[in-house]
């Protein structure tokens, strides 16, 4: 047993327990609610509700939805639930089981109202979910260039497709949980599993009505995140239950913990998406015309919608210059679960599209799909769709040139896979060995490191300096969260490197509001890149006090990167992004045409990382996505319906386990240094994710002859079509 | 979710035990595994627990293998070890355990709950199926009935089940299914159990409510495992598909892979 501490392990003296009532209710209108029953349960505390709220609302973009659903509240429109998720009640009590006695107990009347959890339907705008924008149509990104008319006539080829791109759940090790209480200076604290502090603790003072310096977030060891915990879960709610408490001469600390059925019911998930597009390119596979519309849907409230849309409608047109391009990307509220932030950030399903058409671009032009790509991708002093130049030390030539050329080192399709050796390493073996097919896919992408199109973009680090005539302890002050990445420890390195000391003499002091300055969000594949920057700025500072003989000597720095714009609402002209990660990967797997399995046999995947700072923990971070993007791509399949998630237990909504992944990762790290970047270093966690599915699915169509527009690749999905297509 | 009964009984004779079982809403707990993971929509007003019972016996008699309903499925698949090493079910019945779930369930769970349960998707009782398993039942008297109609009866038929035997007798068998990942319940599963100098037994998962006996294609194979018989037999197990499909596979797909695994365990055989 470790000695980390998680959120669900902070169990302090004299501790009541919370649990958390949900609306369970797509759409509907309260009533009433009648809480005497719950109230008579023994040895309940209390009951928080709408009407407790100071003010009810929050929201990452846009404080659009309500931290409780229920009447009493001042917040228009906070009686309508829009969401089974929404959270309707805090109970708080002597003992869990107590808690969810008097949940149980609660007598809610509601109202159905009309669902709408259709993209299509919503956008005719005839029920709008909030009154207050008057249309479903929650964001409608736009991208202009060239002449579309002369691009489809310069066109050799052109290929069409439609697109289907499903739901994804974090499934991050720890469901949420926290811990709320009056600290020792009477502050509002959370204890919790997030991934800004900073902001955690804005949303939760606007909630409460409390000015900042009265709430305090502490994140303490987290389980795992993904974008899945970047916006509010227990967070407001436990610092409101810490306060109404407080109020009634109660000082207790209260603790929430999900069970994992609440956490998949109660946060948002990967966007599903529906994409139509058509790509031109000439005989000799140079690109001439794009034209795109995309929807994601956003479900019942904005989260980080309109950012995810931002990323995918720049990245659904690929890493590649295009001369002439047209897209429109929208982002639809329905009363679906809401989509967000998660690993890639709308970079998944904008490169799933593009690649699949530049593959079946190469299989048209019957063309090398590395030579096809190495004709169009963006290079030093390329335009992109929105018509400015990608920044400086842009890398992606040369690292699809070092995953083809790893990929073809070791044939893996010569070689002889778990598969065929009769390791039970796909679910129907021992197959008929007649049945099974080999194929092999490439794919690529680009994501950017840093928040994007405008958004304020900052990191500050403190750093001290303590000893006499030598540095004896050097202590970092910062409020990156450390998921699971390996953030911390990276971060110490960068410490120890900036101030030229050995690791073992760094201190963290982390990710408590009290303590340290903004860091931003470990989000984005952006805290390599940017406490890095704020460490060095620290440390400069902090080692010229030292010179000058402070003790402790302590260095204060806030890194601010190149500005970014959004999009021009009608041509889409902006700097999206200051920097830039590039990735490509090539996969093999076999299909047992018998049965629909599809097994992974290999995946090389080279990474530019700019400078790898703890290269174990990139090494993990692509194995990791690689999985998770297996997951995406292969089983993972949440059912929704009507609003309501039909299989919200693990035993239901499966990820890859031990026995599912790939028989060989090979990791090729590219450090091709960032000119902005700390030490060169670029951001890497979410890389790795984007080009699996498309690079998949391409292997598929290699084995099989078949295309697959939709994913997953559930086994009775792919039957079917092999069924209607039998293979060559 | 977990229950929360009002009353919890221990009795120690089995004549209190089917007393306290006829009161209403008030159920049997061995071990647990259905009826503390079932959600908590169902009125539980007291579980009896079987534990004092002494129905946990495993034995061989008369070579009849005897299992007691309360015999946890980790002693079950124990006792084939030390004691039924060389039968030829062994393997068949052992891995059909492992299949069951993991040690952490396979230590609590009864082979009698898992009868009564009708667990629609166990390869377990697909084996015993196919070894052609008895129940005694006591109602309070003592009645004798197949596993088959047990599983095929529309309503569990009423009794407490103390004791799950069958023949040993030799044969070879075995079990092939689709799962969507290894250790996952099966989507569809085939079990096939040929005594020596017999005709293939076959049992399914996955393709109807409950596992079942494939009788239909039993009797196209009763005349001789041939190509055109596997054939058949394999059209007429996809016939039977009566699942309408859910998460885990659609009906068609169902349907399909039973016959699929219908011709790869009778290629075996």
């Amino acid at each position: 047993m470790g000695t980390a501490h998680f959120p669900g392990d902070l169990t302090p003296d004299d501790l009541l327990y919370g649990k958390v009532l949900f609306s369970n209710q797509p759409h509907a209108r309260m009533i009433s609610m009648d809480l005497s029953e719950a109230e008579a349960v023994p040895g309940v505390v209390a009951i928080l509700t709408a009407k407790d709220v100071p003010v009810n609302e929050y929201g990452l973009i846009m404080p659009d939805q309500p931290v409780l659903v229920g009447l009493g509240s001042a917040k228009p429109y906070s009686d309508i639930s829009r969401w089974e998720g929404e959270q309707v009640a805090v109970i708080v009590a002597e003992t869990e089981e107590a808690a969810a006695l008097a949940r149980d107990r609660i007598k809610i009347e509601w109202e159905p109202l009309p669902l709408v959890t259709d993209m299509e339907e919503a956008m005719k705008d005839e029920i709008i979910l909030h009154p207050w924008q008057g249309t479903n149509i929650l964001m409608h990104d736009r991208i202009r260039k060239g002449d579309m008319e002369a691009g489809w006539a310069a066109a050799d080829v052109i290929i069409e497709g439609k697109y289907r791109l499903p739901y994804q759940e974090h499934v991050f090790l720890q469901p949420e949980a926290g811990l709320g209480y009056i600290d020792e200076e009477g502050r509002v604290t959370v204890e919790i599993g997030g991934q800004w502090t900073h902001e955690d603790r804005e949303q939760v003072a606007h909630a409460l009505g409390l000015p900042e310096e009265r709430v305090r977030i502490i994140y303490p060891a987290i389980g795992g995140a993904f974008g899945g915990k970047e916006d509010m879960s227990l967070q407001i709610v436990l610092g409101l239950a810490a306060m109404r408490l407080h109020e009634m001469g109660i000082d207790r600390p209260v603790r929430i913990i999900w069970t994992r059925e609440e956490s998949i019911v109660g946060h948002h998930k990967r966007h599903p998406a529906i994409v139509r597009t058509k790509w031109g390119a000439t005989k000799e596979g140079k690109i001439t015309a794009v034209s795109t519309e995309g929807f994601l849907d956003s479900g019942a409230y904005a989260y980080t919608s309109t950012k995810v849309l931002g990323n995918f409608h720049l990245m659904v047109a690929g890493p590649y210059e295009i001369p002439n391009a047209h897209i429109d990307s929208y982002a639809i509220t329905t009363n679906n679960p809401p989509g967000g932030a998660f690993r890639g950030f709308g970079g998944p399903q904008g490169a799933f599209v593009a690649e699949l058409q530049m593959n079946k671009l190469a299989a048209a032009l019957k063309m090398d799909p590395v030579e096809l790509r190495l004709k169009n991708v963006l290079r030093e002093g390329s335009l992109m769709t929105v018509q400015t130049a990608v920044p400086p030390g842009i890398s992606l030539a040369e690292v699809i040139e070092a995953c083809a050329a790893a990929a073809d080192q070791y044939s893996g399709n010569s070689g002889q896979s778990s598969v065929e050796a009769g390791e039970l390493s796909i679910s129907t073996l021992p197959a008929n060995p007649a049945s099974l097919k080999k194929g092999r896919g490439f794919a690529c992408a680009f994501k950017n490191v840093g928040f994007s199109f405008g958004a304020p973009e900052k990191c500050e680090a403190t750093i001290e300096l303590h000893g006499g005539r030598e540095i004896e302890r050097v202590i970092l002050h910062h409020a990156a969260a450390e998921v699971g990445q390996g953030s911390h420890t990276a971060l110490m390195q960068m410490a120890a490197e900036a101030v030229g000391v050995d690791v073992s003499l760094v201190e963290l002091d982390m990710s408590d509001t009290a303590t340290s300055g903004n860091s931003g969000s470990v989000s984005a594949s952006r805290m390599t890149f940017m406490a890095g920057n704020s460490i060095r700025g620290a440390a400069e500072k902090a080692l010229a006090a030292w010179d000058d003989e402070d003790r402790p000597a302590i260095g204060y720095f806030c890194y601010t990167p190149p500005p970014t714009e959004p999009y021009d609402p009608e041509t889409g002209v902006c700097m999206p992004n200051f920097a830039y990660g590039y990735v490509a990967e090539m996969v093999e797997v076999t299909v047992d045409t018998e049965t629909g399995f599809v097994h992974i046999d290999r995946v090389v995947c080279a990474d530019d990382v700019g400078k790898a700072i703890n290269p174990t923990s990139v090494e993990g971070q692509i194995e990791g996505a690689v999985v998770q993007a297996e997951g995406y791509a292969l089983m993972e399949n949440l059912v929704v319906q009507d609003g309501r998630i039909q299989n919200p237990y693990l035993s239901q909504y499966l990820i890859p386990g031990i026995m599912d992944i790939p028989d060989r990762v090979d990791s090729v790290i590219v450090e091709t240094a960032d000119p902005l970047g700390p030490w060169g270093a670029r951001g890497m966690a979410e890389m790795p994710f984007l080009p699996l599915a498309p690079a998949l699915v391409t292997a598929v169509h290699d084995a099989t002859g078949i295309w697959f527009d939709e994913i997953p690749l559930l086994p009775y999905r792919v039957l079917a079509k092999l069924r209607e297509q039998p293979p060559q | 979710m977990a229950y929360r009964p009002e009353n919890y009984y221990r009795p120690t004779n089995l004549e209190e035990t089917l007393n306290l079982l006829a009161q209403p809403d008030v159920y049997p707990l061995a071990g647990g595994t259905q009826l503390l993971a079932g959600d908590d929509k169902t009125a539980v007003t007291g579980v009896v627990d079987l534990q004092a019972l002494g129905l946990n016996q495993i034995k061989v008699a008369n070579d009849i293998l005897h299992i007691g309903a309360t015999a946890v499925l980790t002693d079950l698949y124990d006792f084939l070890g030390a004691e039924l090493a060389a039968a030829d079910f062994t393997p068949l019945l052992q891995q059909a355990i492992k299949q069951a779930g993991p040690n952490t369930y396979r230590n609590a769970a009864t082979l009698g709950g898992v009868v009564a349960g009708r667990l629609p998707d166990s390869e377990l009782l697909a084996a015993l199926l196919v070894l052609d398993a008895q129940l005694s039942l006591r109602t309070p008297d003592t009645a004798v009935i197949s596993l088959t109609d047990y599983l095929s009866a529309d309503e569990a038929p009423q009794g407490l089940i103390t004791d799950i035997f069958f023949v040993i007798a030799p044969g070879a068998g075995s079990s092939e299914h689709v799962a969507r990942t290894p250790a996952d319940t099966p989507i569809v599963s085939i079990t096939c159990w040929q005594p020596s100098g017999g005709m293939p037994r076959l049992a399914a998962t996955g393709i109807g409510v409950r596992p079942f006996r494939l009788q239909a294609a039993e009797e196209i194979l009763a005349d001789g495992v041939t190509d055109t018989a596997v054939a058949s037999a394999a059209q007429a197990v996809q016939a039977t598909n009566t699942h309408p499909g859910d998460f885990r596979g659609s009906a068609a797909y169902r349907g399909e892979m039973a016959a699929v695994l219908t011709r790869r365990i009778l290629a075996a055989v």
